[in-house]
């Protein structure tokens, strides 16, 4: 059931993310990435994290996602022009697009390519979330206590990223006065 | 403020001394701006900067002794403050407060490169670093080159953030630790898998990017050239001295042991196509920066093929990087530097042939250029050469002696010797526009003060560098 | 003795002084320059003095500088000798660029840096120590090339120093993997390491770093840039780079490739033997049909480098001596040469086409010129007096003692060599001296040879007359130096 249901988001995922690239309406490339964005917070609930899949259709689904609706309709963009692509392009891309398919099916292939618990057997501790305190799954308190014990640094860090990210919005597009 | 967080504030001293004059910074701009000139405000701007690196470098020097990093930080936070006098003495663009605050910003970001000690801290500080250079790269606002460097360094930049993240997500799949150590320890004990190879490939794909090593160099033209001198200089040399010391350190703590031949092939393959392509396509260039950037490629070969004796010895791979990109980025600055005090007196400077009869223009930068390009091309007594050198000598070193010519690493250390050779010939030709050519333009350059101590301090390092390696070298050991 | 190193010091310390004096004047450069080559020759006079041959070399500075090298400078016999001649070069080229008014300053720093790696190379006794001074001395070559030159200079001047850094390439790998195969580069340690090698690692080290060094040494068939170079050159850097520089290139296969693989020059002595034989032969016969005076001298810089060569391939005590002391003499008589045919006859005819000047009634026009020509054409064919003759025979007599075949295909290179200076002689200089009709007025006077010009002649002559009549002056320095234990090798390897 949870592994089925994972397939599912999964390809939804996949397809929106690709409909957001492929789209030439931004309207509708947003709303592919609301599509994609839900399909990652429903994978969070299949991994037991229901507090952060909330947090993720809540903040980034919800609140950024629509900052982003607001500004396309504000601005007004057009669709976007047909740029005729060079043939040498898109060979580049099959190319690439070939070798990376190749890599990931002898990725799922390979003998003992993905962790199971026997060949992992030498630290049984080592396997995602064993030695998970449940810092992610067992809602708000404990999510924000590792927050800012443990990641402080971390957050401190994506805050200042934010605010640098800011900085270079307000220089980069203020309109130059005419001297 | 309990023990934790005074534990972790004085850890990060020199970060957060650098955040603090960053807002400083701002805050002084906007509360005196309104009533100063342009020049004024780039002035104040700058020396609050300059103060802010030196408080940091001050916070910094009781670990000098025995803690490598702390030498790494040194360097970077030398190498920023040089682009940081380049900005005073050079730059003529909008927005000084925020040009120093955004470089300041971008040093912390060097900086936790080189102290972060897990797989979040190392991606956040390499988007720390990355964004703030993209804001950089964009910093000219009436070029549409600068924009086109910027987007382009930018789309090339999140891809290759992507990829490391995935290779990341991979690493942290397969063991559940993101503390460096604890993830070498428990990846020491995992079979070779798969899995893990293609985590490395994604990482080096990550770090190849940010060390333009071919294929992942398409950016590395177009921002070097469109980006404001300054920002290039700060791309080319501190940008790339912390992102290879992290890539060191991250295979000193991790170790890719188990899978050692499908990597080092990789790697050597990285390695060649650099080498190749840099200096080849650098010998048709007739743009200074393009020229410097298709030389940064052939460089970065050199310095992956340093890397690649990480695994096997990383305190002497730590050194040998950190004093090749140490030397590298002062004559990348440098460099950058006259082209840009150039700039700043005729409104060109790019072209190899705008540096026509420097030498009737200004003895002085031509002597800097000679310094910087000289070094570049790995020519004694100057540092490239013997960071060139040191770098053959260690990574043959490394290699079994009674099975040298097995090695790939021994054909490509011949190869590198062998492009050293042909890249004299593009170097020169800078040098023959400004040691030969008849000048078209004979007006004498006016170099600000800020830009003289800059261009000043590199030469003199280099020089210093190369004549005495040995005393920087034993810093580290 | 111990005040040698400072020849290097003096030359980089001139170098600066005349560039930040030529900034705004030129005679202070150039006085300058000159009072450093004479402050220099004062050194290695002194140190000459002081100097007892003996088989060791003398150290004069040791002092620990990187991890794999150390600052190490030693002198014998072999370094005095070629020391001895960088002074004299030296001082005879800043004389015959007098008349540089053309950036004086830079040209000087230039002249005196290139000077101060070569002596830095001749004095080194750490592989990596010669060879980082090596690398100095090639960049100044391509200004000095390139700015001051003549006949297609930047070309010249490109393609000179791109042979010179490829031929360093190949000596940096040498170094570098003799260095991974656990040789250290102290010279005086060869001698015990060899051992620790094998047949091919010798061989491969050999073949890289020997070849490295002969393309400066202007071995057939790299040799190519020396004559476009030499004639690109202006007069006082061709004096350098025929007289000096291409003696860098035989020194650093004498002290480096020979000793520390000598498996490998038994391996490769009948190829470097065929190298330098054709070297002489085929250089000497270019030089017989040029018709610009200054490739004539061009080529036969390469064709008696050929007989360094033999000498070194050959490397019995006899033929290596015979080679050093044709190192010097070659470094004196192809400055003197290229001093008249660049500073005397070129900067005032304006023309080195023989046939043109043949048209010239040169003898009577600079006969000082003229006369200082044939004496060293005469010493340049070996004739006995001078000091080309002591020099190759015995080069001869060594590679005879070997070979007898050898010694004879290069010795054709001797009445060769007489064929084209004659010819080249004749040409340029009595050319219609017989022909009373041509008026003066035809030919205005061209202005007379100027101070500097004979001083420098005479310098240059004297020392080829002195050594030619008392080779034993320069040989008492030398062969003791070939007894000490490393050259040993050499000659015990090879005569094996």
């Amino acid at each position: 059931m949870v592994d089925s249901l994972f397939y599912f988001f999964a390809a939804m995922m996949l397809a929106a993310a690709l409909f957001v690239v492929v789209s030439r309406n931004p309207v509708n490339s947003a709303m592919g990435m609301i599509l994609a964005l839900v399909g990652v917070g429903a994978n969070f609930f299949l991994l037991d994290a229901p507090f952060l899949g909330v947090l993720q259709i809540l903040v980034y689904a919800g609140a950024v996602m629509v900052l982003f609706l607001f500004i396309i309709m504000l601005l007004d963009v057009d669709q976007a022009a047909k740029i005729p692509v060079p043939w040498t392009t898109v060979l580049f891309g099959l190319v690439l697009l070939a070798v990376f398919s190749g890599a990931v099916w002898w990725l799922v292939n390979g003998a003992d390519a993905l962790p199971t618990p026997e060949n992992v057997s030498a630290t049984p501790a080592a396997l995602p979330g064993a030695e998970n305190p449940g810092a992610f799954t067992s809602g708000a308190k404990s999510f924000g206590y590792s927050l800012f014990t443990k990641y402080m640094l971390p957050v401190q860090i994506a805050g200042f990223l934010l605010l640098i990210a800011m900085i270079g919005v307000v220089t980069l597009s203020k309109k130059q006065k005419q001297a | 403020m309990n023990a934790y967080y005074s534990e972790l504030f004085s850890f990060h001293l020199p970060e957060v001394i650098l955040t603090g004059g960053a807002l400083l910074v701002l805050a002084a701009d906007l509360l005196l701006g309104k009533f100063s000139s342009e020049p004024v405000r780039r002035a104040l701007a700058a020396l609050l900067g300059m103060l802010a690196m030196g408080f940091a470098a001050e916070a910094l020097s009781p670990y000098l002794r025995g803690d490598t990093s702390a030498l790494g930080q040194l360097c970077l936070l030398g190498l920023s403050g040089l682009t940081l006098l380049l900005i005073a003495g050079t730059s003529r663009l909008r927005h000084p407060a925020e040009h120093v605050a955004l470089t300041l910003f971008a040093t912390v970001g060097f900086s936790l490169m080189v102290t972060a000690n897990n797989l979040l801290l190392v991606f956040l500080a390499f988007e720390l670093s990355s964004i703030t250079l993209y804001i950089l790269a964009g910093f000219d606002k009436s070029s549409p080159a600068s924009a086109e460097a910027a987007l382009k360094y930018f789309l090339y930049g999140s891809v290759a953030a992507a990829f490391l993240l995935f290779g990341f997500s991979l690493l942290y799949g397969l063991t559940g630790e993101i503390e460096l150590a604890e993830l070498g320890a428990k990846l020491s004990v995992l079979p070779a898998s798969p899995l893990l190879v293609i985590a490395w490939i994604m990482i080096l794909a990550g770090f190849g990017y940010k060390a333009a090593a071919a294929p992942f160099h398409l950016w590395a033209p177009d921002a070097y050239q469109g980006a404001p001198a300054p920002s290039a200089a700060l791309i080319a040399a501190g940008s790339k001295l912390a992102g290879m010391l992290l890539l060191v350190r991250l295979f000193a703590e991790i170790g890719f042991s188990p899978l050692g031949p499908a990597l080092q092939t990789a790697l050597a393959l990285l390695i060649a196509a650099s080498l190749l392509l840099g200096n080849v396509a650098a010998l048709v260039q007739s743009n200074f920066r393009r020229l410097l950037a298709y030389s940064a490629i052939g460089h970065a070969g050199i310095v992956l093929l340093m890397i690649g004796i990480a695994p096997a010895d990383p305190q002497m791979a730590f050194g040998d990087v950190l004093y090749y990109l140490l030397t590298y980025g002062l004559a990348s600055v440098g460099a950058f530097g006259v082209a840009a005090v150039l700039e700043a007196n005729d409104a060109r400077g790019q072209k190899l042939s705008d540096f026509a009869g420097l030498w009737q223009r200004s003895p002085f930068l031509t002597i800097c250029l000679l310094v910087f390009i000289l070094s570049l091309a790995g020519v004694p007594p100057l540092a490239g050469f013997f960071a060139k050198f040191n770098a053959f000598y260690d990574v043959l070193g490394s290699l079994d002696s009674a099975a040298l010519t097995s090695s790939p690493f021994f054909w490509l250390v011949l190869l590198a010797i062998a492009m050293s050779a042909v890249a004299l010939y593009y170097y020169l030709q800078v040098l023959k526009q400004a040691f030969i050519a008849p000048a078209e333009e004979t007006r004498p350059l006016r170099i600000a003060l800020p830009a003289t101590t800059a261009l000043l301090f590199a030469a003199a390092g280099i020089v210093l560098l190369g004549i005495f390696p040995e005393h920087f070298l034993r810093l580290l050991f | 003795m111990n005040l040698l190193p400072w020849t290097i010091y003096l030359s980089f310390i001139g170098a600066s002084l005349a560039w930040l004096a030529g900034r705004r004047w030129s005679a202070p450069a150039r006085w300058l320059a000159l009072l450093t080559a004479l402050g220099n020759l004062g050194i290695i006079g002194w140190a000459a003095l002081d100097f007892s041959p003996a088989a060791e070399t003398q150290t004069l500075v040791d002092l620990p500088w990187v991890s794999f090298a150390s600052y190490h400078l030693a002198a014998d016999g072999i370094s005095m000798t070629l020391v001895l001649l960088t002074g004299i070069a030296a001082l005879a080229g800043i004389l015959f660029s007098w008349n540089i008014t053309h950036r004086t300053g830079d040209f000087f720093a230039l002249f005196l840096a290139l000077i101060g790696g070569v002596y830095g190379v001749f004095l080194s006794a750490d592989a990596f120590l010669l060879f980082v001074f090596y690398e100095i001395a090639i960049v100044p070559k391509y200004f000095l090339v390139a700015v001051w030159g003549s006949t297609n200079r930047e070309y010249g001047a490109m393609k000179l120093v791109l042979y010179s850094f490829a031929g360093s390439a190949l000596v940096m790998a040498g170094l570098l993997w003799a260095g991974a195969a656990g040789i250290s580069f102290d010279m005086n340690f060869f001698a015990a390491q060899t051992r620790i090698l094998s047949q091919v690692q010798q061989t491969g080290m050999f073949a890289l770093i020997f070849t490295g060094f002969a393309v400066l040494a202007g071995m057939v068939p790299f040799h190519t840039w020396a004559p476009t170079g030499h004639v690109a050159a202006p007069t006082g850097a061709s004096m350098l780079l025929a007289g000096v520089v291409m003696k860098l290139g035989a020194y650093g296969c004498l002290r480096l490739a020979l000793p520390a693989f000598p498996l490998g020059l038994d391996f490769f002595q009948p190829l470097i033997a065929a190298l330098g034989i054709a070297g002489i032969l085929y250089a000497g016969l270019v030089a017989l049909v040029q018709t610009d005076f200054k490739f004539v001298i061009g080529y036969s810089s390469v064709s008696h480098m050929g007989f360094v060569l033999l000498g070194l391939a050959v490397a019995t005590p006899r033929a290596l001596a015979g080679a050093v002391l044709q190192m010097f003499s070659h470094g004196i008589v192809a400055g003197l040469l290229f001093a008249v045919v660049g500073r005397m006859v070129y900067e005032r005819t304006h023309t080195r086409d023989l046939h043109q000047l043949h048209r010239l009634p040169l003898f009577r026009m600079l006969p000082f010129a003229a006369v200082v020509f044939s004496l060293a054409g005469i010493a340049s064919m070996g004739m006995p007096g001078f000091s080309g003759f002591p020099a190759e025979f015995s080069i001869l007599i060594g590679t005879w003692q070997h070979n007898a075949l050898w010694a004879v295909l290069a010795a054709i290179g001797i009445p060769v060599a007489a064929a084209y200076t004659l010819r080249v002689v004749h040409l340029a200089f009595f050319g219609k001296i017989a022909a009373e009709e041509i008026s003066s007025a035809d030919h205005p006077p061209l202005p007379p040879t100027t101070w500097p010009e004979r001083l420098g002649a005479v310098l240059l002559l004297a020392v080829s007359i002195t050594v030619g009549i008392h080779p034993g002056l320069l040989l008492d320095w030398i062969v003791p130096a070939l007894q000490s234990p490393l050259m040993q090798i050499v000659s015990n390897g090879a005569a094996q």
